[in-house]
């Protein structure tokens, strides 16, 4: 390979612009040169410390926050999951239903409640290596789905009125790497468990991205909370950043 | 070490000295080992997590980043096996070759403070077009194509001109520290 082939090709690579077949050729050169192996590893190593020596949402810091995000979003396990089924139930029974309660909805709450502690202890058995069969943690798994989407039907209408959550307002891009898009969250943290809600881009939400992106950055949202597509979404009418260098929240209302 | 320890949440302080100490060379390494520029990050934590999680496994008394890199490559190299992943990586021919030939590299040993000052002396000698160029393209993570489009440049054009100051930091680099690579 030609040297002013091999700059052409790692210049597209190094944006991000490479084609396969590009990609074919470039290897197939770096195959038969070790010089050129060296030469892109050094770009690649160089230009990565550039990058996170320039970008604030790079820095040690923020990847420090992004680690303890993600350590606590990791720590949900099947013991946890159940536990915030069993308080959510809990509060609802607590808070008084604004609407009558379907004849039965108890029953189907215990039994939910009952069956996802069992399911916890064998999920957590299989998650510590005593039980190994493949086939089960599928099953189990699948049985915690469906449970859980039982659960969510056994809710009282009245779950879809106002609610308000408190957590840490993070970027599903630039804080926790789930997502090329950066979208607005809020990871409520309960105990040893939490639950990522998505915020619905809205005026509430409008402008706040830099927040997001700056995060993990406590927040209070009030609004509407609902499940789509297996994940949790949460329509807010308010967002609240909470300032922690003054005891004023700054507002954004829907 | 308990296992109250182990997963103790937040981590412990100790660990997130070790989070602090190790996390820029852990990054490079893993961009060098063919992850996308954008996903770096997030295989850096992914590694941390399972550092975290296995502490009991590490051998006190030895090279903490030596474990930590064993533990990325291993990511990395899971990536390479999850089709539906792939997206992490580089181009997966560049991928396969980086990886396969990183053992070569083992014994390396970043010395991260120098190398970053040395390229930001040299970056600070181009001409003021080419530190901007660069600032826009790092600092506010555009590539060639959205910055063509917002300096109504051509994109084949920019990717050339970024390749030139690249390349221009880069033997600089090699001047100021006579040879003695990374």
């Amino acid at each position: 390979m030609s040297p002013a082939r091999y700059e052409e090709l790692l210049g597209r690579l190094l944006e991000q612009e490479l084609s396969e077949e590009d990609a074919r050729e470039l290897a197939r050169g770096l195959r038969e040169d070790a010089a050129l192996r060296e030469d892109l590893r050094r770009h690649l190593l160089l230009w990565e410390l550039w990058s996170q020596s320039q970008s604030a949402e790079r820095s040690a810091e923020a990847f420090l926050n992004s680690f303890k995000t993600r350590l606590r979003a990791s720590d949900e396990d099947a013991r946890a999951f159940s536990d915030a089924v069993r308080v959510r139930i809990k509060n609802e029974d607590r808070a008084g239903q604004t609407e009558p309660r379907r004849a039965g909805d108890s029953a189907v709450r215990g039994g939910i409640t009952s069956q996802l502690g069992s399911l916890a202890g064998a999920i957590a058995r299989l998650r510590q290596g005593r039980l190994r069969r493949p086939g089960l943690a599928l099953v189990a798994s699948l049985g915690v789905a469906v449970l859980l989407a039982l659960a969510w039907l056994g809710f009282p209408r009245s779950a879809q009125a106002l609610t308000t959550i408190r957590g840490e307002a993070v970027c599903t891009a630039c804080v926790l790497h789930q997502t090329r898009e950066h979208l607005p969250a809020v990871l409520v943290i309960r105990g040893h468990s939490s639950e990522l809600y998505y915020l619905s881009t809205n005026r509430a939400t409008a402008n706040m991205q830099p927040y997001f992106c700056g995060g993990p950055t406590p927040v209070v949202a009030e609004g509407k909370a609902k499940q789509h597509d297996g994940r949790l979404s949460f329509d807010a009418v308010s967002v609240n950043i909470v300032n922690t260098n003054s005891s004023q929240p700054r507002p954004a209302k829907n | 070490m308990s296992e109250t320890h182990i997963f103790a949440n937040p981590p412990t302080s100790e660990f997130e000295a070790l989070v602090r100490e190790h996390q820029v060379g852990l990054r490079a390494f893993i961009r060098a080992l063919g992850i996308e520029e954008v996903w770096v990050d997030d295989v850096a934590q992914d590694a941390f997590v399972v550092a975290y999680r296995r502490l009991e496994d590490f051998e006190e008394g030895t090279d903490f980043g030596k474990w930590l890199r064993s533990i990325a490559r291993h990511l990395v190299a899971n990536e390479r096996r999850k089709e539906a992943r792939r997206s992490r990586l580089l181009p997966l021919a560049v991928a396969d070759v980086l990886l396969a030939h990183e053992e070569n590299n083992e014994s390396v040993s970043l010395d991260l403070c120098h190398w970053l000052s040395a390229m930001q002396d040299c970056v600070s000698q181009l001409p003021p077009r080419s530190q901007e160029l660069l600032r826009r393209r790092y600092a506010a993570g555009e590539n060639a194509s959205s910055l063509a489009r917002e300096l109504r440049l051509n994109a084949d054009a920019v990717r050339q001109t970024l390749l030139r100051v690249r390349l221009a930091v880069k033997e600089c680099i090699q001047k100021k520290t006579g040879g003695a690579w990374l």
